[in-house]
């Protein structure tokens, strides 16, 4: 679905991220990549595959919308961790086909270590606040709501719970639109959710069965 | 024999009577035995164990300083009074050595010392005990045991912490062999079994002591004044409330325990509502509200300041409140075991009797309190089983012994394979769960993953100070469930409550808690701050907690059974509950039948909504509901159909739209337990249970890291939440084996498959009889009120999501129309 805002073609996808279609540009956030490789170097022995899953998620989503551009909207990398050879192998193949894409990284408060030229050499890394077309982009949602357009930013990794009397309820992603300031789900297949709170005035959107749909507030 | 005399002359000097049970235990200690002693609460239990190593260091005669006797007891609540008990009696017999506790609570200065100049006594727990197995330094204390007490060894036996207390007796028995193991135990329905698992190799010379169960037990059921008014169901179960004031009235001090945390707010409030002058004489104890506000309440009852305490199984255990003159028991008792330990909470002191009044919610409960108090009189008590060989524990266990001077693989399976629940562990679960705390547990080695390792000389160890950290901080089995803490902006904080209910709540909005109402400030990183609300009369919702509906157990079950037997047999029955009930009896009896235990009634029915079909296999609520679910799924194979389950615990509704044509001999079919195990996968969303149930396993296992305060931000970046492992571990390495423990223990859990099993095996001897009813029965009438509120979702979570949004649309629309 379409951002229910004036002046914008921002649209909302089922696959947890957002994509702007007068730009072609893909926008998704928190990916966490290494994470699985960061809880083992703890000591707790958790297995490899999601790093790889969440960069075949991202192809699959460049290639359908034939986006041209790539922002990643912060916590591209879970951690530093101590051996990186596997997922640098990854990332390389990764941007190996993907060699028209554009890409646009928001460093996020878990890439405080990262060397980006050692990873993304590529990339534009850009300072919070930077705008692209009517975006601008932030990781952690910014203190003020900007005057004109729109923020986009992640960080929060927002979840949302719908129960019913009597049933167990459901947890799922969800955007939010706090007014013009969306927050988008965390993309990465090996994050967590953090349920928030439902002030009066913030929308939620949620991906079900497909389709990105509103979830009703009764009043 | 000399050394007696200073204990005999001790017991004369108070007043007290050699029981023979006691000195059995004594001899049978002198003679080198291990074995269970059996005797209810408040019977001398205690002396029965510690004599025995007093003479044994009487007789002794050194001086030597060492530990030589550790007394495990379940709850560290209750460490500092027994620790206080023995140390009376090293007293009362002169001899001068020190009983002391170590449990969570001892400060380490205290440890420091205890570690220094060992007692000879130590009271301590499961976890404190696991915890002085990780330190090397304290191996040649520990091999210096004479023995080890278990106390209520009851209520370690059916759970993890039992089988963790199995492991370290075999710890204990490898560091000081020639070790005496003793446990004390309350009257369960497998003494035997109880023995054998507590002793694990050593079970067969093992020994039950049973002492003289003397103790007077009262059952009494505070019958509604008039039946016309009592609710066939239980949701208005609130309505004997002015009566139950009375009764509080008229005690000094009163508990009355509920079978939720919802229902101890619930009734809080009404009691509060009916007598609003009680608002500095009631109080409530719930597992959900903060520790040091339930330890205030406790102080409370013990000085007896307080009129009533509403509360659930969180005061089931504990110390002794002797000003406690009434229990009463707030709708259905669940077991017999468990009323009996609650009557037990009144009338502690020995000789005195124990009452419980109970307060029915339903009618059905006037049967299941009358059936109870027989049960009790004839001590038909429920047994608790073992876990068998959980492999979370297992990991635990071995990386404590890693960090204590480590192990050998040969010598450690030998040493696990000696307890009870691992005696059948294959190679196959033990090479996995070694290559879990090695290299990953994976069918490859991750590089970077290092816990514990194997050294040149043979030897598993653990090094890293930090993992070591990590695994002495979050050794146990009790699970905290993933909760929200509740707090004032002082940070104090009042308890706990479970996300999805607080997610609810807007912020500027009230909820009740610990019987107050709180406005919500605002809820962020699972903290919800609260502050009392500015509005004079505020109304606040009252939060529900998932789980903690535990199902009426078998033998009370069959005890119900058996009275509804004996009542449609016209047999007399005096007792005033039946004489309550004869009237609701009579209507089922002329509507349908009463069932008797051989038969398996079906009772069939349309009202205006649709079609219900009632089954009562009277099996407790987790099984009832399994046999619903099953019976749905396999009506549904042929012939795809929508139904809405509900369960109690003596039968469930299935309702649908369209009517349910089932012969008898179908019915034969839907019921019989032939591959009942994947028609029970395939009708639950057991994958969906199980991610709700790894948390435990992926916290015992070493999964979740607890934060301990004050940790470095690093510790953060490796928290996560044990769904979300779930699903990393089902997508990505699908054979681990916690897995499949998380499938077990669920369907064991919630689902309760053995007894499911056994009764489906029982109905293919019972008669079935089929009833078209033209009304609701007594029977039918609570599970249809019920439906609306209890109804079983075993359609997926997005199915859930997607039906929740359209109701959530239709709300909406209403609103604005």
């Amino acid at each position: 679905m379409f951002l229910p805002l004036s002046d914008t073609s921002l649209q909302l996808l089922p696959e947890l991220a957002a994509f702007d279609t007068s730009g072609q540009t893909l926008f998704v956030a928190d990916l966490h990549l290494g994470k699985a490789a960061a809880f083992r170097d703890a000591g707790l022995p958790l297995p490899d595959g999601s790093d790889a899953e969440t960069l075949h998620a991202l192809s699959a989503l460049i290639r359908d919308l034939k986006a041209r551009r790539l922002v990643i909207l912060g916590d591209v990398f879970h951690a530093r961790i101590s051996h990186r050879e596997a997922l640098h192998a990854l990332l390389r193949d990764w941007l190996g086909s993907h060699r028209d894409l554009k890409l646009a990284i928001v460093p996020g408060n878990h890439d405080r270590k990262i060397r980006w030229d050692e990873w993304f050499p590529e990339a534009d890394i850009l300072t919070p606040g930077t705008a692209v077309g009517n975006c601008l982009l932030h990781h952690q949602p910014p203190e003020t709501t900007p005057k004109t357009g729109i923020a986009l930013c992640g960080h929060l990794h927002p979840g949302i719970s719908l129960s019913r009397r009597g049933v167990r309820g459901v947890t799922a992603p969800c955007f939010r639109l706090q007014e013009n300031v969306l927050t988008l789900p965390a993309f990465g297949s090996f994050t967590g959710l953090s349920v928030l709170a439902r002030v009066a005035g913030d929308r939620f959107f949620v991906s079900v069965r497909k389709q990105v749909v509103e979830v009703p507030v009764p009043h | 024999m000399s050394v007696s005399s200073p204990i005999t002359s001790w017991f004369r000097a108070r007043g007290w009577r050699l029981l023979p049970f006691q000195r059995e235990t004594w001899e049978a200690y002198a003679r080198g035995e291990s074995g269970l002693v059996h005797a209810p609460t408040g019977l001398g239990k205690t002396l029965a164990a510690w004599i025995g190593p007093i003479r044994e260091e009487l007789q002794s005669g050194t001086e030597e300083r060492a530990m030589r006797v550790l007394w495990i007891t379940p709850m560290r609540a209750l460490a500092t009074d027994t620790a206080r008990s023995l140390q009376q009696a090293l007293d009362g017999v002169g001899l001068q050595r020190r009983a002391e506790c170590r449990t969570g609570d001892t400060s380490s200065s205290v440890r420091v010392r205890q570690k220094r100049m060992p007692p000879f006594a130590l009271v301590t727990t499961p976890e404190s005990l696991s915890l002085i197995l990780t330190d090397e330094e304290q191996l040649p204390v520990l091999r210096g045991l004479r023995a080890v007490v278990v106390d209520e060894w009851h209520e370690l036996l059916g759970s993890k912490r039992g089988v963790q207390t199995q492991l370290c007796m075999a710890r204990l028995r490898t560091l000081a062999p020639g070790l005496k193991v003793w446990g004390l135990s309350a009257t369960i329905g497998n003494l035997d079994e109880a023995m054998r698992v507590l002793l694990g190799r050593d079970a067969a010379q093992g020994r039950i002591v049973h002492g003289r169960d003397r103790k007077v037990i009262k059952v009494e059921t505070l019958l509604p004044k008039e039946m016309e008014t009592f609710p066939w169901s239980g949701h208005i179960g609130v309505k004997l409330v002015q009566q139950v004031a009375e009764r509080i009235a008229n005690a000094r001090t009163t508990l009355l325990f509920t079978n939720t945390r919802s229902q101890t707010e619930i009734w809080y409030q009404e009691l509060l509502d009916a007598c609003p002058d009680w608002k500095d004489q009631l109080a409530m104890h719930h597992s959900s509200i903060d520790r040091e506000d339930r330890e205030a309440v406790e102080q409370r009852l013990r000085d007896g300041t307080v009129k009533c305490v509403v509360c659930t199984s969180s005061l089931d255990l504990g110390v002794d409140f002797s000003p406690v003159e009434q229990v009463m028991q707030v709708g259905s008792p669940k077991g017999i075991a468990r009323l009996l330990q609650r009557a037990g909470r009144s009338g502690h002191q020995p000789g005195a009797v124990s009452r419980v009044l109970g307060v029915p919610t339903n009618a059905l409960e006037l049967v299941e309190f009358a059936a109870a108090r027989e049960s009790l009189a004839a001590r038909r008590i429920e047994s608790r089983h073992p876990v068998m060989a959980p492999l979370d524990l297992l990991a635990q266990h071995l990386i404590t012994v890693a960090l204590g001077g480590g192990f050998r693989e040969e010598e450690m399976l030998a040493e696990v394979r000696s307890t009870h629940s691992y005696a059948n562990l294959t190679d196959d679960e033990w090479k996995w769960t070694l290559r879990f705390i090695t290299t990953g547990g994976a069918l490859h080695a991750y590089p970077q993953y290092h816990k514990v390792t194997l050294g040149e000389d043979g030897v598993y160890r653990l090094t890293d100070e930090r993992m070591a950290r990590m695994h002495r901080f979050s050794i146990g089995t009790i699970v905290a469930g993933a909760s929200v803490s509740i707090q004032l902006r002082s940070g104090r904080r009042l308890g706990s409550v479970e996300e999805w209910f607080i997610s609810h709540i807007q912020p500027g909005r009230c909820f009740i808690f610990g019987g107050k109402v709180w406005e919500l400030v605002r809820f962020h990183n699972l903290v919800a701050q609260v502050k009392p609300p500015e509005k004079k009369k505020p109304k606040g919702q009252i939060p529900s907690w998932q789980g903690g509906k535990s199902p009426l157990s078998s033998e009370l079950s069959a005890a119900v059974a058996d009275k509804l037997r004996r009542f449609r047999a016209g047999e007399p029955d005096k007792s005033p509950e039946m004489k309550k009930i004869t009237p609701v009896l009579e209507v089922q009896r002329r509507w349908s039948i009463i069932p008797n235990p051989d038969e398996m009634l079906i009772e069939q029915l349309q009202t205006r909504d649709g079609y219900h079909v009632y089954l009562y296999p009277f099996a407790g609520r987790l099984v009832n509901a399994a046999i619903g679910t099953l019976t749905g799924y396999r009506i549904g194979r042929d012939n795809p159909l929508s139904l809405i389950v509900t369960p109690n615990d003596y039968g469930v509704e299935l309702y649908g739209t369209v009517p349910l044509e089932v012969s008898e001999s179908e019915w034969r079919a839907i019921l019989s337990p032939d591959h009942l195990l994947d028609d029970v996968l395939a009708s639950v969303n057991a994958a969906e249970l199980g991610r709700h149930h790894f948390r435990e396993i992926a916290r015992v296992a070493g999964l979740i890291l607890t934060g301990t305060p004050g940790s470095p931000p690093t510790m953060k970046m490796l928290q996560t939440s044990s769904g979300l492992l779930y699903d990393v571990f089902t997508k990505y390495d699908p054979d681990n084996l916690l897995l499949s423990q998380a499938r077990r223990e669920v369907l064991e859990r919630q689902l309760e498959f053995t007894r499911l099993r056994e009764t489906l095996q029982a109905m293919t001897r019972r008669k079935i009889i089929c009833r078209r009813c033209e009304r609701l029965t007594p029977l039918a009438f609570p599970l249809w009120s019920d439906r609306i509120s209890t109804h079983l979702a075993t359609e997926d979570a997005s199915t859930r999501l997607a039906r929740m949004l359209e109701e959530l649309e239709r709300a909406a629309q209403k609103d604005k129309a």
